[in-house]
């Protein structure tokens, strides 16, 4: 056996360092590739990160070259001079004594003395870590981990408004509270009668003591929304800020803001006695007392002290600083009481975010860096270590999900019902409210390292989660019979995209348009072009500020179709304001599609408001930067 | 070491425990919180940021809560190697020291150094060869005194380049911000400086990449060597290696940055899918030069050049990663450096002073000469010299990565620090008196809480002039009835409204003894006969010093510019107190800056 001097060497070793720092990008590399892949298909970013997760780890990389996987994310020190494992010491080097620690059984009361190696073998007494030392890369990444999903956490409460939830009433209240407590009977009732059965069906880890709390977790995990995957799929479908869209935000947030407290309180109840400092006749009411102040005084004093920051310290640096240092004070409070980190960084960013003096830039700044650099690399982490291969069992699966998707669909139903709504909007906001997201994985991932719940039920919970927030968005489409808003950059085409249009004249140019059609659509230019100037002979296309619309019905097209083309020097398609069309898109619909036309229209008079974007898309060099200069533009940032 | 197995093994499956967290969490809080608040405290007094965030390290380290309060010290930040949460702690240090690196990489633009031609090249080269010179010469002759570290021990050469380096170079983003508060960074002399500073960077980074690689393997407790990253390739392998990363990364590296910029940004969400990729490709660079034997940061640093040069990466990306890494990371990462070193028992005052002396004289000298060549004026190379002598940051993470790589003593470490400081105190200063220039001032310099007058009682002009009067009592001690009388008898020649519902009534008084402006409210607005019609809704009284007349036109177009936007006007008449005014002050100076960048790369003026 190695002795432990290796971890006292000192500074971290180069490797270590190249290992820490490759592991980083690959996995925020790899998350946000497949997080871009999934969005283009419509689908919610967590869940192509989490793929990243499951492929670079231990079901798909640990399996087929388990070799890079123990390279990239190694999980025991070895000796860096001759390879061997590193263990923990079994005696006192001093004293020659074993190392022993004291586990106290929650549900007895009984206290047993191990000696430390005799930690790491299960209760069949088999080995689990082997007494190995835990590579320092491993440490280091789970330290990024926990800064991550504080970090995660933080803007989830900065996106909780209070006051919008105390405006909307009763509706909000009924929508929300039934909305939890149907799936919360529901799952805590099975997931006790499951747990207490012999057969443990459901993945109750038996050690974790008594089945109570592990079945109000379930009971939680069943009633948990995911706000920032509702909030997205509301925008897509342009009901943000209707009334219904309010009524699912803040029954959301409502519903966050009581399952994130139920689950400090569970996490309180599973603390073993004696092993942390602090009892549970503590924790409890610590956590009360820590929530009651956040909601109430730590609002309003946040909101006396951010104008305090933005005055006296540089902007947006002190707001910055001073955001992250309360939520890592309050993350750090809350571990200390005994629940989870995430809790403090939780209510930190609703007391942070409810004030109005905080800045939509500050906001802004704070959010991207999160989710497109810390969430990432969670939500890959968070799969890297459950081999979703070996632990997927499909009753589990089935039992979670079924649960999940019933109870809060049909607990949202009637609390929408009661609230007065009409059958069609009730069903929507049962959809809308039963996807999960990433509250769901971020929930499940905290009771597997408190050891609550085995890994297959983990993975059920994780399956359930990406299931929901997919199939919400397109069950409430259909409940509402809505479509959705298409965007242009989602109607571009390199394919039909000319970069310098050769016309000069518009029928020139309209010709040219419609050669490039033809190739799309399988339809004959000659007709294209015919339909299209026809129209143009009626009326001229050009809509201002260098915008022109050529367009036509077209007899058996079988779909829209849009093509750009750009002519710096402009051609004259006659505007009002006079102006040269500088970019011509034409618009083809089909003859039967009235509605798809306007949509067409209004998607270009959008991408083009702005005179900046305007310019940049002009003097863009090809395809990809003329994209890029509208995709620049169109981003919600401005 | 008894505990630290414990607080390992407690955690079971996973490596991090509770109390590791908390420690974790706490200690990184607490650091970035004491060192973003003497950061601004330095600010205040015009000082640069890194002094208060260095002094935050210096506060919480060995210095002084570990000799005050050595169990809170233990506590925060186990000093014991091996603990889950040193490790932590370590591994967040490492990454923000990369981060840090890779923005100040993201602001060198070698277009831009390019273009400078030869005047640029005779102050750099000028501004490096002697202090080298100087810092190679002192390294050799008093080795011992100034302390090399016990790797270097065998060899000098290591020790003796870097000495050289380490007198030779210089701080980019300090002297891009004095620069900008004296106004002169679009002068062709500030271009000049921010130039020649880029190449001089560029080439002290390179240079030090090539004293960690001539370094000797680094020697384990027993006596073994470790394996060290590039210890397999050797030293010229790791030369080599590294000169052929830096040819590939700043040719067809910066060209595939330069390509696959646009693509990312038309096919990845935006802004994040640009974050994202910078940072992965950041990270890559770090691990590839911390595999090479070299350090990750100077990875991160190529990276940052690379990247930072397309004109495809937005102000305003540049801009989130630069507030985020600067405000969050960098913070965290300075307050690091005094954690490790007790400031009283390492600080040697002849190596303080040798290095001082070096690195002023050096480097002063030298760019002098340099600008005198390239043909400026005495009174602009004497500025230009000062100006490339601010260490700044860039100074003291050198100094930090050199100590930790074991090639110099720890007094040498402090006295570099000390060094990179002070040059960086004393550049802004030096150089506003050699030019003759005037810092530029913004509106809030001039204001306090008692500065502002929310809704004073008064809907006519005179009343509301007594009022503000009154309170100018307070805050200049000159008579209420000696200012009202000024301002009256100008307010009564013409009336001093400006449009957009301003109004800036306005004395000279000769008792004052420094310009101070009060600034009242009227939500329900007071008419001062404005040509537009509007009533007047915030009140600006300036009062100036009668030798001053430069300074009434000052505030003025201060007051016009700063209530140029309609957004500040908004703002400033919803607010309810002096202090949520003087923040929507603060934010509107603050966000003119970016929206002027953002043009500029877009081409629009």
């Amino acid at each position: 056996m190695v002795s432990m001097h290796m971890l006292a060497a000192g500074i971290l070793t180069p490797y270590e360092i190249t290992i820490f720092l490759l592991s980083l990008a690959v996995l925020l590399g790899i998350a946000r590739l497949f997080g871009e892949i999934a969005k283009r298909y419509g689908q919610p970013t967590v869940l192509g990160e989490i793929l990243a997760g499951v492929v670079l780890g231990a079901t798909v990389l640990g399996n087929l070259a388990p070799g890079a996987y123990d390279q990239l994310f190694p999980q025991y020190l070895n000796d860096h001079q001759s390879g061997e494992p590193v263990f923990y010491d079994k005696t006192d080097p001093e004293t020659g004594e074993a190392y022993t620690r004291t586990i106290t059984d929650p549900s007895t009361g009984e206290q047993t003395v191990v000696t430390i190696p005799d930690r790491n073998y299960d209760a069949e007494g088999k080995l689990t870590s082997e007494g190995r030392v835990p590579s320092l890369v491993k440490v280091g990444l789970e330290a990024f981990f926990v800064l991550a999903v504080c970090l995660l956490l933080l803007v989830a409460g900065l996106e909780v408004d209070l006051s919008i939830v105390t405006k909307q009433g009763k509706a909000a209240v009924l929508v929300s509270v039934l909305g939890m407590v149907f799936p919360f009977v529901v799952g805590a009732g099975v997931a006790y009668l499951l747990a207490v059965n012999a057969d443990n069906l459901i993945g109750y880890n038996t050690e974790s003591g008594s089945p109570i709390p592990f079945a109000l977790f379930l009971g939680i995990a069943m009633s948990i929304t995911a706000l920032p995957v509702i909030a997205k799929i509301l925008m897509d479908l342009n009901m943000f800020k209707s009334d219904m869209g309010m009524l699912i935000m803040s029954s959301a947030m409502v519903n966050d803001l009581l399952g994130w407290i139920g689950f400090a309180l569970v996490i309180a109840m599973i603390l073993p006695e004696g092993e942390s400092a602090l009892s549970l006749q503590f924790v409890i009411p610590a956590t009360l007392v820590f929530v009651g102040f956040m909601l109430t005084g730590g609002r309003w004093l946040a909101d006396k002290i951010i104008p305090w920051v933005q005055a006296h310290s540089s902007w947006p640096g002190g707001i910055l600083g001073f955001v992250f240092v309360l939520a890592l004070l309050c993350a750090a409070l809350t571990e200390w009481i005994g629940i989870h980190a995430i809790f403090g960084a939780f209510l930190a960013g609703i007391a942070i975010g409810d004030s109005k003096h905080l800045v939509a830039r500050t906001r802004e700044t704070i959010e991207q860096i999160v989710t497109y650099i810390f969430a990432p690399i969670f939500f890959a982490g968070v799969a890297l270590r459950v081999d979703f291969w070996a632990d997927f069992d499909i009753v589990i699966v089935l039992i979670v999900l079924v649960i999940a998707i019933i109870g809060k669909v049909i607990g949202c139903y009637v609390g929408a019902k009661l609230a007065g709504m009409n059958k069609r909007e009730s069903w929507a906001i049962g959809f809308g409210m039963s996807a999960r997201g990433a509250m769901e994985i971020i929930l499940g991932q905290i009771a597997l390292s408190f050891g609550l719940i085995e890994k297959d039920l983990f993975v059920a919970i994780v399956i359930m989660a990406i299931v929901t927030s997919v199939i919400a968005g397109p069950l409430m489409q259909k409940a509402l019979d809505r479509r959705q808003q298409k965007k242009f950059s989602d109607l571009l085409s390199s394919k039909a995209f000319i970069p310098r249009l050769k016309a000069v004249t518009r029928r020139d140019a309209i010709n040219e348009l419609a050669k490039v059609a033809a190739k799309a659509s399988d339809f004959d230019a000659e007709s294209i072009s015919s339909a299209v100037w026809e129209r143009e002979q009626t009326m001229s296309t050009g809509i201002g500020n260098g915008i022109a619309v050529p367009h036509g019905r077209i007899a058996g097209l079988s779909k829209s179709h849009l093509i750009v083309g750009v002519s710096p020097p402009g051609i004259d398609f006659d505007a009002a304001d006079g102006v040269a069309a500088e970019i011509v898109c034409m618009l083809l619909t089909p003859i039967d599609d009235q509605l798809s036309q306007i949509e067409m229209l209004r998607a270009v008079a959008e991408a083009f408001s702005d005179p900046l974007i305007r310019r940049s898309a002009v003097e863009a060099d090809g395809y990809t930067e003329f994209r890029a200069a509208i995709a620049v533009g169109s981003a919600p940032a401005h | 070491m008894n505990q630290s197995l414990h607080l390992i093994l407690a955690a079971g499956d996973s490596a991090l425990d509770e109390s590791a967290i908390t420690k974790l969490l706490l200690a990184i809080a607490v650091l970035l919180g004491l060192a973003r608040v003497l950061g601004e405290l330095c600010r205040k007094f015009h000082q640069p940021a890194v002094l208060g965030e260095i002094l935050a390290g210096i506060i919480l380290g060995p210095t002084l809560l570990g000799t005050l309060f050595p169990d809170v010290y233990a506590y925060l930040f186990p000093a014991e190697a091996g603990t889950a949460a040193w490790i932590a702690e370590e591994g967040f240090i490492t990454l923000s020291a990369a981060l840090l690196l890779f923005v100040v990489g993201l602001e060198v633009d070698l277009s831009a150094v390019v273009r400078q031609g030869k005047a640029m090249v005779l102050v750099s080269a000028m501004g490096i060869l002697i202090p080298f010179a100087l810092g190679y010469g002192a390294a050799t002759f008093f080795t011992d005194l100034l302390g090399v570290g016990e790797r270097a021990s065998g060899n000098l050469l290591p020790f003796q380049i870097f000495c050289g380096l380490a007198m030779s170079i210089t701080a980019l983003p300090v002297i891009a911000k004095i620069l900008i508060d004296l106004n002169l960074s679009k002068s062709d002399m500030g271009v000049l400086v921010i130039s020649s500073a880029m190449c001089n960077d560029l080439i002290g980074w390179i240079g030090f990449a090539v004293v960690l690689a001539l370094l000797p393997p680094m020697l384990s407790a027993d006596g073994g060597t470790t394996a060290s990253g590039g210890a397999h390739l050797g030293v010229y392998g790791t030369i080599g290696a590294t000169l052929a990363f830096l040819a590939f990364m700043l040719t067809i590296g910066r060209l595939f940055m330069h390509k696959a910029l646009p693509y990312v940004q038309a096919r990845w969400s935006w802004p994040g899918g640009v974050i994202s990729f910078a940072f992965v490709i950041a990270m890559a660079c770090a691990a590839l030069t911390e595999f090479l034997g070299i350090h990750s940061i100077f990875g991160a640093f190529i990276a940052g050049v690379a990247i930072g040069d397309s004109h495809h990466l937005r102000e305003r990306t540049r801009d989130t990663i630069h507030q985020f890494v600067m405000n969050i990371f960098a913070p965290v990462f300075f307050a690091s450096i005094g954690l490790t070193i007790d400031f009283r028992t390492a600080f040697q005052i002849e190596t303080v002073v040798i290095v001082c002396t070096i690195a002023l004289v050096g480097k002063v000298s030298g760019c002098y000469l340099g600008a005198k060549f390239a043909g400026l004026s005495p009174r602009e190379s004497w500025a230009v010299g000062f100006g490339m002598a601010a260490q700044g940051a860039v100074g003291i993470i050198l100094g930090q990565l050199a100590y930790q790589a074991g090639l110099i003593s720890q007094e040498l470490m402090v006295a570099i620090v000390i060094m990179a400081l002070g040059t960086s105190i004393l550049a802004g200063p030096a150089m506003q008196r050699i030019l003759q220039v005037k810092s530029q001032r913004k509106l809030q310099d001039f204001l306090t809480d008692r500065h502002i007058m929310l809704d004073p009682e008064a809907s006519d002009i005179e009343t509301l002039l007594h009022a503000m009067s009154e309170r100018a009592v307070e805050l200049t001690e000159i008579e209420e009835a000696a200012i009202f009388k000024e301002v009256w008898a100008r307010e009564s020649v013409m009336h001093t409204a400006l449009p957009n519902g301003l109004a800036v009534p306005h004395a000279r008084l000769k008792d004052l003894s420094k310009p101070t402006v009060i600034i009242a409210r009227s939500s329900t607005g007071v008419d001062f006969d404005a040509p537009d019609g509007q009533l007047a809704k915030l009140i600006f009284l300036l009062l100036t010093p009668t030798d001053q007349p430069q300074t009434q036109l000052e505030l003025l177009s201060l007051v016009a510019k700063t209530y140029d936007d309609a957004d500040t006007r908004a703002r400033c008449l919803q607010v309810g107190s002096a202090t949520e005014f003087r923040a929507v002050l603060n934010l509107a100076t603050s966000a003119d800056h970016v929206i002027e960048h953002d043009n500029e790369t877009l081409g629009i003026h």
